[in-house]
């Protein structure tokens, strides 16, 4: 298949889900009820008037993670195009992935030992 | 059966024939792909409401006989119509945008959860000749497509303005980036013995034997399938809508046809997750040929899916730390383990790779594992039965 | 012509034009199609809140169980946020501190929705009614859709109600619907929480009437007193012959002489040391407020490390504060029980606190404080614990009377129909009968209910980063009913916790000194509404050992097979809940239900009740095994409950995510548990071999081999063992008692209302939840003076902050559930 072709067909592939997703909240918009009023349209706090307001400097642990997951994922995307040609690249290949490939898992190892993959 | 394939055909030759009768032929000739790839679209956007009706009874059926019930079945032979009670009381369900939110967010966030899910389906190889986009960069595309659900999460965390829904929002982000690692890791490898990223390289390469009869594929279904339940949030991984901690989690705020979008999101996931677990590992649509190609591709995803409510039918949930310990501690060596394992099983014979194969992931198995083993199998004095079943009555 | 209304031909049979017509055209409009298509939808799917109150929530939940199977109707997804659900169940006892949270959660549903009131307590107060914390009826509040009979009312019952809902919803016609009208609103004001619950709507008329001083209505007199047991003087030998049984009734009435007290041995040790130290005639030992401490560090060093139960009795000229304590280490005969007590005068009540030694007594006392009113010098955090703060009086004192006060004793004049049709109970909210003290603004009225000190803990770490607070509870699915816990998290961890309590206070104690002594077995099922056997062996003793009463053999065997049937269908209960804490997906809970379900099978053939038994009596039991028990009984004791135990044990014990869940989690040492009176498997789980069935056998549990299951490491795991442990340990009892149950009298006595002699007693035993214990004091009088429950949930609670520092959110939910609390109990 062309690709450029298969390209185009997935940006109306996307624009034709998006209309999916939107239709049913579009549909249900002629049948609901609409009956705000002010104890309805306040935030559920387990039965209790809201008081606290959660957007808050959250905590760092969440972030770290992330941090993490930015390194391997691009690290992921280097490996996917050695991937692709590791039956033609052959033993030199393979030997230059590994390389790599400890390389990472050293990092990984040291964000281990020095607690970054702990929840604290 | 055959039946069928011929209605599908027909469908599309049919189609096709307007197009066909009114256009120019060099016109025709010309756009005859994409139209076709039009309806083939149109099919999908009615297979996937209908695969999650479907899901939602089946789940329901599933549980309901795990615990010894008869689920629903008031509506409808066996209940099947249920889902479409759900639908319909949905559709006429009051819509409650709460003061505190921020409505253009609210409102976005269960549509973009809807829209990665549906693309998932337009790269999926359904059967023989039923694939709509062969992609050449379709595992990319994959994980791209799936990473915008964490942010319709955020999104619907942060426009809740909910302590639950927040709280939530930021753990599913935590966990859905950390499994998705994984989950690439456990793709490197069949994309390395397949040569290709397009779906429908990754079925054909398959054709002498599925990848999960080798070791590198069995446990790169294991991690894969892990994580891809990880991903869509689904039992024993579903922390952020934990309901016995976060009430409903990010959707707490959410109610009427939004509500649906997210529950509809959360089944097409775990369909997805099945598919594509089988497109990659168990060989796609491949099969004997005495049933079609679309039916062997549904049983196996089926079989799968099933795995997934019974996982929901039976295991208590991780904890959030657990759970990305679990994934960085456990997955992310494994996986690129695994990728050590398949370059060994390609250069040595079958005979070999098996035994080497299994003896380093065992191995690496026992590294990883052994000493959290020996600290949960600690000295706890578990109780025994200390009764012997007694037939006499003492009477 | 043909006449189109003729239905059938008379002479031909064949059916009508118009019959033809209907059977081959489909008549219909767009309208009807669309209302019955709707209706159908919407009748079909009835997903309900995840909402209990009470008991009636118990049965609730077994209507989802597999034997009722409320899914079959498609309403299993019980929906735990009010925006998803459409039905709202108020399933229990309605109080006046949980109206406001059930208005606004009402309020919070979408449209459309239904309620169903289930059971007597929400839809007329049910056996509550006169409490001075209920509301009678949640249709004052909420508009009602079914209302369902029953206390609590079978999930048969429920089901026919939802059917009834569904009938409902099939007449409905979308022209008249509320919520397509603009005419009708669905908010309900939400009541304010004041001096006593407050109409919002009323608030112009009440500041009226507190600024033109009428706010105060009239009130009657208080109930008689009763002077305070007198300190024992010995008196000349010859007053001191025995009596026999009928004897002592007319000397109490005249009030005379009495028995010399019973002084045991530790007694008289302390009596040696202090000289300040007296004997009442109830057997207690009055100890000055100033010498308390003192008398406490002596206590501790002769090895009493357990302060059983802590409460205080409102008599004529002073308060009186009772301690019980006991010793987790030593026998009776080696340490015989001590009870103390500390008078104080009435204007100003301060007793020292004892919370520097025992921090389990800090719950105690705030209850102490909340309903009798008596101030602890030197308590850390002295506030209402099971009324709101702003709630005007302290209800236990005799003169606290409620705006629709009637007589102080049962049965009252308005529920004899002698042409007095206004019960009084009517009047009990929105009430413009309360007492608005002058000082009251309802203005700026603010509810505070939060913990001072959760504000002023700092984030801490490298990253200091802001703290979060968030409210589990009193509507959340893990809170095992309408409890409450305000947390300051630290990302996920918990650096403050704050247990919140009293949503279900249904003023258990208040009823009960109204109520005569045999009125207040049914009250006591619903104390702790799983294990409602126990409930009554344990008040059934604490009046055996006032009135000296003796049990026949067989009422005795009787009773330890129930209260041993009991402890296994609580335990599976408490587990299976455990697992739906930990977020298996109701499995294993469905499981264990599964087994209770035979249990209360059992229950219903001998008491006609499956949870509210009622059974026991004064003096054995209400009723004889029927010949029908037998065969599923010892089919339960001797195969299937040894099987399905098993099989719980085995799926469930070694599960990694349970393990690693559970373990190091909520730990809780030995010195800890007995420090906080913990009690029943929480102190078990921390390695004390402590169990009133060994410790201080009643019964006939000396009888019996069995042993006390102790685990050494504390935490959640340990308490889960200690559980399973002791299921096999009462098969193993229920075993030997079915063996030798013997035959003859199953009472001994009939007695309706009986005379109390004066006196104290407390008398525990070993509930599955902890020592429960019943502390009666009498006057003589055919109700009790003062009636009080020590609640083995409600102690063990003390320590819920303690255990959960430090760990996550997902925690607290898990020890919560290893606690195994039942709020019935826990606010009693």
């Amino acid at each position: 298949m062309d690709q450029t072709l298969a390209w185009s067909i997935l940006g109306i592939s996307f624009v034709l889900a998006f209309i999916f997703a939107l239709l049913p909240i579009a549909g249900a918009f002629f049948f609901r009820p609409r009956k705000g009023n002010l104890s309805k349209e306040a935030s559920y706090e387990c039965g209790l008037h809201p008081k606290s307001d959660p957007r808050i400097q959250f905590h760092v642990q969440y972030y770290l993670y992330a941090l993490a997951f930015l390194i391997f994922s691009i690290e992921i995307l280097y490996i996917y195009p050695w991937a692709v040609n590791f039956k033609k690249l052959g033993s030199v290949g393979v030997i230059e992935m590994f390389v790599f490939l400890s390389i990472l898992t050293v990092g990984l190892a040291y964000a281990w030992k020095k607690g970054g993959l702990e929840w604290s | 059966m055959e039946h069928l394939e011929k209605i599908f055909l027909t469908l599309y030759t049919m189609g096709l024939a307007l197009p066909k009768a009114i256009l120019p032929e060099a016109l025709y000739k010309q756009l005859e792909t994409p139209l076709g790839a039009l309806i083939g679209l149109t099919g999908i956007l009615i297979f996937a409401p209908v695969t999650m009706l479907f899901l939602t009874w089946m789940e329901r059926k599933v549980v309901a006989r795990m615990q010894r019930r008869y689920g629903p079945n008031r509506v409808g032979k066996f209940g099947v119509l249920q889902p479409f009670a759900d639908g319909i009381k949905m559709f006429s369900k009051e819509d409650i945008l709460p003061r505190a939110v921020d409505p253009l967010l609210h409102t976005l966030a269960p549509v973009l959860v809807v829209v990665p899910a549906v693309l998932l389906f337009t790269v999926m190889p359904f059967g023989k000749e039923m694939l709509l986009i062969n992609l050449n960069v379709a595992t990319i595309f994959i994980m791209a497509i799936s990473s915008i659900e964490t942010i319709a999460i955020l999104m619907a965390g942060w426009s809740s303005r909910n302590t639950y829904s927040l709280l939530s929002a930021l753990r599913g982000a935590a966990q859905v980036v950390s499994y998705e690692i994984p989950m690439g890791f456990a793709m490197v490898t069949v994309i390395m013995m397949a040569g290709s990223m397009s779906t429908l390289d990754i079925v054909n390469a398959q054709q002498n034997h599925w990848f999960i009869a080798t070791p590198w594929g069995l446990l790169g279904f294991l991690i894969f399938f892990i994580s891809g339940v990880a991903e869509v949030n689904r039992a024993p991984f579903d922390v952020p809508e934990a309901e016995s901690e976060l009430i409903a989690g990010f959707h707490t705020e959410y109610s009427g046809m939004k509500f649906g979008l997210f529950y509809m999101a959360e089944f097409l996931g775990g369909f997805a997750i099945s598919a594509f677990a089988v497109t990659f590992f168990f060989g796609g649509w491949m099969g004997p040929a005495f049933l079609p190609s679309w039916v062997w591709f549904m049983l196996k995803t089926y079989v799968l899916v099933f795995v997934l409510f019974w996982f929901r039918g039976t295991l208590p949930r991780f904890r959030i730390d657990h759970l990305l310990g679990f994934a960085w501690k456990y997955l992310v060596p494994m996986a690129l383990l695994n990728i050590v394992v398949a370059t060994i099983w390609y250069f040595v014979p079958w005979y070999i790779g098996w035994p080497v194969g299994l003896a380093l992931i065992l191995g690496a198995h026992q590294a990883l594992t052994a000493a959290r083993l020996k600290r949960l199998y600690k000295a706890y004095d578990r109780p025994r039965n200390p009764l012997q079943p007694v037939v006499v009555n003492p009477s | 012509m043909t006449d189109l209304r003729v239905v059938n031909n008379p002479v031909s049979g064949a059916p009508s034009l118009e019959e033809e017509v209907r059977r081959h055209v489909s008549i219909t409009t767009f309208d009807k199609l669309i209302n019955s298509l709707s209706n159908w939808g919407r009748r079909s799917s009835i997903w309900p809140m995840q909402f209990g109150l009470a008991c009636c929530a118990i049965e609730m939940i077994c209507a989802a169980s597999s034997r009722y199977d409320i899914s079959r109707f498609g309403s299993e997804l019980f929906r735990a946020s009010p925006r998803q659900a459409d039905l709202m169940i108020v399933s229990g006892t309605v109080t006046k501190r949980m109206i406001p949270m059930i208005v606004r959660l009402y309020n919070q549903m979408p449209e459309p929705k239904y309620v169903i009131s289930m059971g007597a307590c929400s839809t007329g107060g049910g056996p509550f009614k006169e409490g001075y914390n209920v509301v009678s009826g949640i249709d004052e509040f909420i508009p009602v859709d079914v209302y369902i009979t029953g206390c609590p009312p079978t999930p048969q019952a429920l089901l026919a109600g939802l059917i009834e809902l569904q009938r409902k919803i099939d007449g409905q016609h979308h022209k008249d619907l509320r919520w397509y009208r603009d005419d009708m609103s669905d908010e309900r004001p939400i009541p304010l929480l004041g001096p006593d619950l407050v109409d919002p709507r009323q608030v112009p008329e009440i500041q009226a009437a507190i600024a033109a001083g009428t706010a105060q209505s009239e009130r009657p007199a208080a109930p008689e007193y009763f002077p305070a047991f007198a300190v024992y003087e010995p008196e000349p030998p010859e007053a001191e012959e025995p009596l026999a049984e009928g004897e002592v009734k007319k000397k109490v009435v005249k009030k005379k002489k009495l028995d010399p007290p019973k002084v045991n041995a530790s007694m008289e040790k302390i009596l040696k040391h202090f000289s300040d130290i007296q004997v009442t005639t109830a057997s207690t030992l009055l100890v000055p407020a100033e010498q308390l401490h003192n008398v406490v560090h002596y206590l501790q060093d002769q090895g009493f490390d357990y302060l059983a139960n802590l409460t205080s009795i409102d008599f004529k000229d002073a308060f009186e504060v009772i301690y019980n304590f006991n010793s987790t280490t030593r026998t009776d005969a080696e340490l015989p029980p001590v009870t103390l007590a500390v008078r104080t005068t009435k204007d100003s009540p301060v007793v020292p606190s004892l919370t520097p030694f025992w921090p389990g007594a800090d719950f105690q006392e705030r209850e102490v404080y909340d309903l009798m009113g008596v101030r602890f010098e030197g308590h850390p955090n002295l506030r209402r614990i099971l009324m709101w703060d702003g709630f005007d009086g302290h209800p236990l004192r005799k003169d606290y009377l409620e705006p629709y006060y009637e007589e102080p004793i049962k049965m009252f004049g308005s529920r004899w129909r002698e042409g007095k049709h206004t019960f009084a109970e009517s009047k009990n909210m929105w009430g413009r009968n309360v007492q608005y003290p002058a000082s009251w603004d309802p203005e700026n009225h603010a509810y505070q209910d939060d913990d001072p000190r959760l504000a002023a803990i700092a984030p801490m770490g490298d990253y200091p980063t802001d703290l979060l607070e968030m409210n589990m509870g009193p509507h959340h699915p893990s809170t095992h009913g309408v409890f409450r816990m305000k947390m300051a998290l630290d990302g996920e961890r918990i650096v403050r916790l704050q247990p919140i309590m009293g949503y279900l206070h249904r003023n258990h104690e208040k009823i009960g000194e109204r109520n005569s002594y045999i009125m207040n077995i049914p009250y006591t099922d619903r104390l702790d509404y799983l294990t409602s056997m126990s409930n009554n062996h344990g008040y059934v003793l604490a009046v055996e050992k006032l009135t000296g009463m003796e049990v026949p053999e067989r009422a005795e065997y009787i009773r330890v097979i129930m209260t041993e049937l009991t402890r296994i269908a609580s335990h599976l209960w408490g587990q299976g809940f455990l697992l739906n804490d930990l977020g298996a997906f109701f499995t294993p809970m469905l499981y264990a239900a599964q087994e209770r379900e035979l249990i209360l099978d059992l229950f219903e053939m001998v008491s006609g009740a499956r949870i509210m038994c009622n059974y026991m009596r004064f003096g054995g039991v209400a009723a004889d095994l029927p010949e029908a028990f037998f065969k599923p009984f010892y089919h339960l004791i001797n195969d299937r409950l040894p099987r399905m135990v098993e099989e719980l044990d085995r799926f469930l014990t070694t599960n990694e995510i349970v393990m690693e869940r559970t373990q190091n989690l909520g730990v809780l040492t030995a010195a800890e548990a007995t420090a906080y009176s913990c009690s029943g498997p929480v102190l078990r789980g921390s390695g004390v071999p402590y169990d009133v069935r060994k410790a201080h056998p009643y019964s006939i549990y000396d009888r019996f081999d069995f042993n006390v299951v102790t685990q050494p490491h504390g935490d959640v795991y340990a308490r889960y063992l200690v559980r399973i442990g002791e299921m096999y340990e009462s098969l193993k009892i229920l075993r030997q008692a079915a063996k030798d149950l013997p035959s003859g009298e199953i009472i001994a006595k009939k007695q309706w209302n009986m005379r109390v002699p004066e006196g104290q007693v407390y008398a525990a035993v070993e509930s599955p939840k902890g020592e429960l214990g019943y502390y009666v004091v009498s006057d003589g009088k055919s109700n009790p003076y003062r009636y009080h429950i020590r609640s083995g949930s409600f102690i063990n609670l003390t320590a819920l902050e303690k255990m959960c520092l430090g760990h996550l959110v997902a925690d607290v939910v898990v020890v919560l559930g290893s606690v195994d609390i039942v709020l019935g109990e826990v606010d009693r």
